[in-house]
């Protein structure tokens, strides 16, 4: 039986999350460093801390130039073999 | 000065080093660019390739050729140890480390470690995808290149320290300012802060000149007894003091950084105190620093996570003159990876030992007895003490 890569367990546990937290750090790409997205930028990767607790990485569509602190909630977007998870800023919260 | 961790005693030297020059375009192999650093590292210390008894060196992904390969080439020695690291820019210090541990033992006595890559025109360490499970989160949503992960890193440093683009650029402009006494750096041309702060951001908080530059290249270093040093033509650089650390859950591979707390203190905060302590040094003893910087914020972090400058203080310090070659500090004495061009932290440690030696030039700090050089930038890396024969 497989095992976690990020903690060897071999139990899961899924926790639903509320989809929102806050951008703990982030990067704005404005060139194609990335190979494969130039046709995206200029986009923005977030480290996005949940109000669960842990952190995920996503996009985030929002005006630029985004700020750290600043409250996020999950969207989901499909692609032709998966479904993206990325974040638009809360209206909800500033 | 709390020497708690016994260390080498002090046995240990680097006596040389060797290096190609740095191209965007080597136009030849790697085991040749590795053969060309190796042997002109040798000679720069006064021995002959028989002499070689073990090599050490680190290659990310296949991008460089083994230490029996390198062996074969030159018709070294027979080897007696051997280390070919699967590791990026954390392995240099370590590889030192290794080497004087190894003469120390007295299972070798002339250690080569050397970095050999046609970085620019091979395969590009910097947006190259790693195998494993790392990524699987990454790579589709466009987040798959070094700068990215260091940027994050930065962006969030840069916030919680009270600094700035200001302080980036001037890490950007002292190094570049060195790069014009060096005749190996590929970037040269002045910069001053106004020019810095115009450019655009490739990935923001970088811009251009924020970024190592990706070459072809070779350099290496000789590592053998003190004693034996001391009878070799340049000064010996003593290995006082090294260390290698990773935090906790340093991640699947080095983009993969979300189980990292705290993305504000790299490798140097992990390290800071065995690193000093083996020394028998304190922070106000050091008269150089050779800061790993693939990217300008890994210098402040450095200075910072040494205990060289206090937190949110690097950039003020730099700014102020500090890293100069006249100021309290002098910092990335030969350009850095910013400027000379990107050994992966080899160059780094080189440009360490030609300050101990005294051989820098129009470029030479004026105090130079105890040199502190780090290899790394995130969550693993190592670090290196080297003093005069003091």
């Amino acid at each position: 039986m497989p095992r976690c890569p990020w903690c060897a367990t071999r139990t899961f546990e899924q926790v639903e999350s509320a989809g929102r937290g806050v951008v703990y750090s982030f990067v704005t790409a404005h060139l194609a460093v990335s190979p494969g997205f130039g046709a995206d930028l200029p986009y923005t990767v977030a480290t996005v801390e949940l109000d669960e607790g842990p952190r995920v990485l996503g996009r985030v569509e929002s005006p630029l130039p985004l700020a750290i602190g600043t409250g996020v909630v999950a969207q989901f977007r499909d692609h032709p073999s998966w479904t993206e998870l990325y974040f638009a800023t809360d209206p909800h919260r500033t | 000065m709390t020497a708690t961790v016994r260390g080498p005693d002090r046995s240990a030297a680097v006596a040389g080093v060797g290096f190609t020059p740095f191209s965007r375009a080597s136009r030849c192999s790697v085991l040749s660019l590795a053969a060309e650093a190796v042997a002109g590292a040798v000679e720069d210390a006064g021995l002959r390739l028989q002499d070689v008894d073990a090599m050490g060196s680190f290659m990310v992904s296949d991008d460089s050729v083994p230490c029996v390969a390198v062996s074969t080439t030159l018709g070294t020695g027979a080897l007696r140890s051997v280390l070919d690291l699967q590791l990026g820019g954390q392995a240099p210090c370590h590889l030192v480390w290794q080497a004087a541990q190894t003469v120390t033992r007295g299972d070798a006595e002339v250690v080569v470690v050397y970095r050999a890559l046609n970085g620019r025109s091979g395969a590009r360490v910097g947006s190259m995808q790693f195998a494993g499970m790392g990524g699987q989160y990454r790579y589709p949503i466009g987040y798959g290149a070094y700068l990215m992960y260091v940027g994050m890193w930065a962006q969030r440093f840069l916030y919680e320290t009270g600094q700035g683009p200001e302080d980036l650029g001037a890490v950007a402009v002292s190094q570049r300012t060195y790069a014009q006494a060096n005749e190996r750096a590929v970037r040269r041309q002045p910069l001053e802060l106004a020019e810095y702060l115009s450019e655009p951001y490739v990935v923001d908080p970088f811009r251009r000149s924020d970024c190592t530059v990706e070459v072809d290249g070779a350099c290496a270093v000789v590592v053998t007894s003190l004693e034996r040093a001391r009878d070799l033509p340049h000064p010996p650089a003593v290995v006082a003091s090294g260390c290698y650390r990773a935090g906790p859950r340093p991640g699947l591979d080095i983009g993969d950084h979300l189980l990292w707390e705290d993305y504000t203190r790299n490798y140097t905060s992990w390290l800071r105190d065995e690193l000093f302590g083996r020394a028998g040094v304190s922070q106000e003893d050091v008269d150089v620093a050779e800061i790993y910087d693939c990217f300008t914020s890994t210098v402040l972090m450095g200075l910072e996570g040494l205990g060289l400058c206090e937190r949110g203080e690097s950039g003020a310090f730099v700014r102020s003159g500090g890293c100069a070659l006249d100021g309290r500090l002098p910092t990335n004495t030969g350009g850095g990876l910013l400027s000379e061009g990107y050994l992966h932290g080899m160059n780094t440690v080189a440009e360490a030992v030609l300050q101990v030696q005294g051989r820098g030039g129009p470029r030479q700090a004026p105090r130079h007895d105890v040199v502190v050089v780090t290899s790394g930038a995130l969550m693993d890396g190592s670090a290196l003490i080297l003093t005069t024969d003091r």
